[in-house]
């Protein structure tokens, strides 16, 4: 059926094409040579590892972005997409991974953000309503529409963006990762809609790492590494393993083998951490060599759930046990006392100060260390930040360098940096490899596992699944605010956690509570 | 010889022209502005440049460039200061008064600007512990302190400043003026301070990005404090020098300090939070206002024309700080 629809397809115009565009920020080229295009009625995946250039190839289909090189075709007409506001005119819709509906307003104000109807030079708020009923009706989504954007579930808010997209017109709809947040169930509703918006001639891009989905719902697929095409093929004529393969090439440094875990002394006990509203009865462990993945969907709380841990978020009920002392951390202050790292999410908005220097970053957690009676000093910082640019080979023009200047994959290593420093004996890390490429990706979590090895305890939150899988000895699964499982990795895969995470899968016992170092 | 380096010679102020040209967009605005003013001067009042009326300049650019260096301080740390002219009314109520009559000299100038940091202490209170926002809290206690002082000083005659205070306000060592030597000594060290210590690496790093700095364990909330408690000071210490320099009472000093307080933050070439450009273009700041003032003054300007042409500069410098913040 597919190999028909792609014959089909193939002799249509594309709707929007890329011609050889390269892409550089900077000295940093991402994109070289690029060809791709959607043609209408079809639904082309643009594959690759973090980093490998898909978020770059939709920044310039949507005007985010100006190829450096190379032309953009739309309609078969040269096209110059200055703004993503061009991009809509001419009919290109776009849905970021990052849902970028505002809370607080409803669902129909932000459908038709600023393209609200009007009447007498008022918002006609009957109409508005209707319009927004209609547009939804059409996906088979029943939701009111004059709900609030953050009362809805994370699912309904993906619909309500996609159709925020397609109400503008859209003839090619650019998904960005849309099933990162939603259940099996709920990927199945969106893919009944994304091939209605295929028999209506609707070309869609959808961006993906996601194997088994891509391969149910693509009609072509190309494979992007390193920046480059690597190939163009209709799904009927490839396979999951010639992709996966492709996509990670033969420089692939390959996964990270986890040595034997022989089991240390508890570091790190959590029993029955509630707080209303965000988590409830949050109990596991970490011990000292062990690697402990918090895996769980967009909304799961796991963040909540780690910031309380360090001192930065609520608990109302439940205790943390450190060394096995009874703790609170008032702040995060007192647990890097005590001796927690905790390495956060977002590198550009809370990790790192984007305009100081490399040194400046990388000693931020560790003043203390580098001063002496209240006054810096010059040479032990310089000193300092040599050793880690070497020790986790960050490519830079030298330790002065802004941290804005560098690519993704070395800002994240010398955020991790700025904490493995302090040498803490527990380390939590939120998200290590989020948007870095595979080299760097190789070296966090060689680095990870060295500092495991030397009797860190690190616990991971992670949506990289593979990666926990990987980097992991137990691998601890939540789902809004719940604690699903509590699994030995080595027992783990892929669509086990996935089932958990989505909260499909319901663990026939309890979450232990036990102490699990009997994992070897 | 200079056949045989043509070539190198010229592709090298080619290019050292081109750094010029960076380098020039990255100099905080009030250089430009005290360029134009020597022009101007030589052209119309050449008598002002003269060195006596260089420190007449300089002697009345003190108390504002404290008052510039206590805003800089705070807006380092994304902070704001609005109370700066209800602290300069405070002050000069409590140098003229009688309150500290009678005092030891060094008294007469420590309490006052003790007073002031408490000041800064409140609202360091608010902003850093409350989290309650800089402006609106500031703003209110600059109107508090003002009623006060009008409250206290009601159905009184004017009193006049100690000797002590009037020669640190109008006294010189030589020919430079006492006030300027207090002023450029403090903001110096403060500066000094600021580049070498600890504290000043916790305000550059929240004013870069106060979330993150908070997520690496910087003391954001005492740091935060202690700056609302030393930009007070820095004001309050501003605040004696021009009730010195003007030795008597008054209730109408200090309103409009808050303005010149953030033009000059502005002529200077810093912008919130940007906390990397160095005191140099503030203390050019404070000098480049108060020579715009004498040039007005000389020409016979009337106060209306005086706070428009002042305003004239601060749009020009906030459109120069905006292309060069582009740029960089």
């Amino acid at each position: 059926m597919f190999s028909a629809m792609t014959k089909r397809n193939a002799e249509k115009e594309p709707l929007l094409q890329l011609d050889g565009v390269g892409k550089s920020f900077g000295h940093n080229t991402v994109l070289n040579g690029i060809d791709f295009d959607v043609r209408p009625g079809e639904i082309h995946a643009l594959c690759g590892e973090n980093g490998a250039g898909k978020s770059t190839c939709l920044g310039l289909l949507y005007g985010l972005h100006q190829p450096s090189t190379g032309r953009i075709l739309c309609n078969g007409n040269e096209t110059r997409i200055e703004s993503t506001s061009r991009a809509q005119s001419l009919g290109i819709g776009c849905v970021f991974q990052e849902l970028s509906l505002a809370g607080a307003l409803n669902v129909a104000e932000n459908i038709y953000a600023g393209r609200a109807p009007t009447r007498f030079g008022v918002v006609d708020w009957p109409e508005l309503r209707r319009r927004a009923t209609a547009l939804l009706a059409e996906f088979g989504l029943d939701i009111d529409v004059s709900r609030p954007v953050d009362r809805l579930p994370i699912s309904s808010r993906q619909i309500v963006e996609i159709a925020k997209a397609l109400s503008l017109n859209s003839r090619v709809l650019l998904l960005d990762e849309p099933t990162s947040a939603l259940a099996p169930d709920e990927v199945d509703a969106l893919f009944e809609i994304l091939r209605a918006l295929t028999r209506k001639g609707i070309g869609i891009v959808y961006v993906s790492h996601h194997m088994a989905e891509i391969f149910r719902i693509a009609d072509r697929i190309t494979v992007l590494r390193d920046g480059r095409c690597i190939s163009t093929m209709a799904a009927s004529e490839t396979s999951k393993e010639q992709v996966v393969a492709e996509m990670i090439g033969a420089a692939h440094p390959g996964d990270v083998s986890r040595a034997g875990y022989v089991g240390g002394k508890e570091v790190l006990r959590v029993s029955n951490l509630t707080n209303p509203g965000d988590f409830e009865d949050i109990s596991f462990t970490v011990d000292a060599g062990e690697i402990v993945g918090m895996a769980g969907l967009m909304g799961a709380r796991r963040s909540e759930i780690v910031r309380s841990i360090v001192g930065l978020g609520r608990v109302t009920s439940g205790k943390i046990l450190f060394h096995g002392a009874n703790v609170t951390f008032a702040s995060l202050r007192r647990a890097m006392r005590a001796g927690v790292g905790f390495v956060p999410e977002e590198r550009k908005t809370e990790g790192l100060f984007l305009e100081q220097s490399l040194s400046d970053n990388l000693i931020a957690a560790s003043l203390s260390e580098h001063s002496t009676a209240g006054l810096m000093r010059a040479k032990s910082i310089k000193r300092a930040a040599q050793t880690a640019v070497e020790a986790f080979s960050v490519k830079t023009n030298g330790v002065s360098e802004n941290v804005g200047d560098l690519s993704g994959g070395n800002q994240q290593k010398i955020m991790l940096a700025k904490w493995l420093k302090r040498a803490p004996a527990l380390l939590i890390v939120e998200e290590p490899t989020k948007g870095v490429d595979v080299g760097a990706k190789f070296q966090i979590h060689t680095e990870l596992l060295r500092c495991a090895a030397e009797g860190m305890a690190i616990l991971v939150v992670s949506s990289d699944f593979p990666e926990m899988v990987s980097l992991c000895t137990r691998i601890l699964v939540v789902h809004e605010g719940r604690l699903m499982g509590d699994l030995d990795a080595a027992e783990a895969t892929e669509d086990t956690l996935l089932q958990m995470a989505a909260g499909t899968v319901r663990p026939t016992t309890r979450p232990c509570h036990t102490n699990q170092s009997g994992i070897a | 010889m200079a056949n045989t380096m043509t070539t190198p010679a010229t592709a090298e102020r080619q290019s050292s022209l081109a750094r010029l040209g960076t380098a020039l967009l990255k100099l905080p605005p009030s250089i430009f502005v005290i360029v134009c003013l020597v022009v101007v001067s030589l052209a119309l009042v050449p008598v002002l440049t003269k060195l006596p009326f260089q420190m007449v300049i300089l002697r009345q650019a003190a108390p504002v460039g404290l008052v510039i260096c206590a805003q800089l301080l705070v807006m380092r740390a994304n902070s704001i200061d609005l109370s700066v002219g209800g602290v300069f009314i405070l002050m000069n109520y409590l140098v003229t008064s009688s309150v500290l009559h009678g005092l030891p000299d060094g008294l007469v100038l420590v309490l006052p600007v003790l007073v002031a940091m408490v000041i800064g202490a409140i609202n360091g209170f608010f902003v850093a512990v409350l989290r309650s926002s800089s402006v609106v809290v500031t703003l209110a206690m600059g109107s508090v302190l003002m009623g006060f002082v009008l409250l206290l000083s009601s159905g009184r005659p004017p009193g006049s400043a100690g000797d002590f205070i009037k020669w640190l306000g109008v006294g010189k060592i030589g020919i430079v003026p006492i006030a300027a030597i207090i002023w450029l000594t403090a903001t110096l060290a403060l500066e000094v301070y600021l580049r070498r210590s600890v504290y000043g690496r916790f305000v550059r790093v929240i004013g870069s990005n106060t979330n993150a700095a908070a997520l690496s364990g910087i003391p954001v909330a005492k740091t935060l404090f202690t700056t609302h408690v030393l930009s007070a000071g820095f004001a309050g210490l501003g605040g004696v020098l021009l009730a010195g320099y003007i030795g008597m009472g008054s209730v109408k000093i200090g309103t409009d300090i808050v303005m010149t307080s953030i033009a000059g933050v502005i002529l200077g070439g810093i912008t919130f939070g940007k906390g990397q450009k160095s005191i140099i273009g503030a203390i050019l700041a404070a000098y480049a206002l108060a020579y715009v003032f004498n040039i007005m003054t000389a020409l016979k300007f009337g106060e209306p024309a005086k706070l428009i042409v002042q305003g004239m500069i601060i749009f020009a410098a906030s459109v120069v700080a905006s292309v060069s913040n582009r740029k960089t």
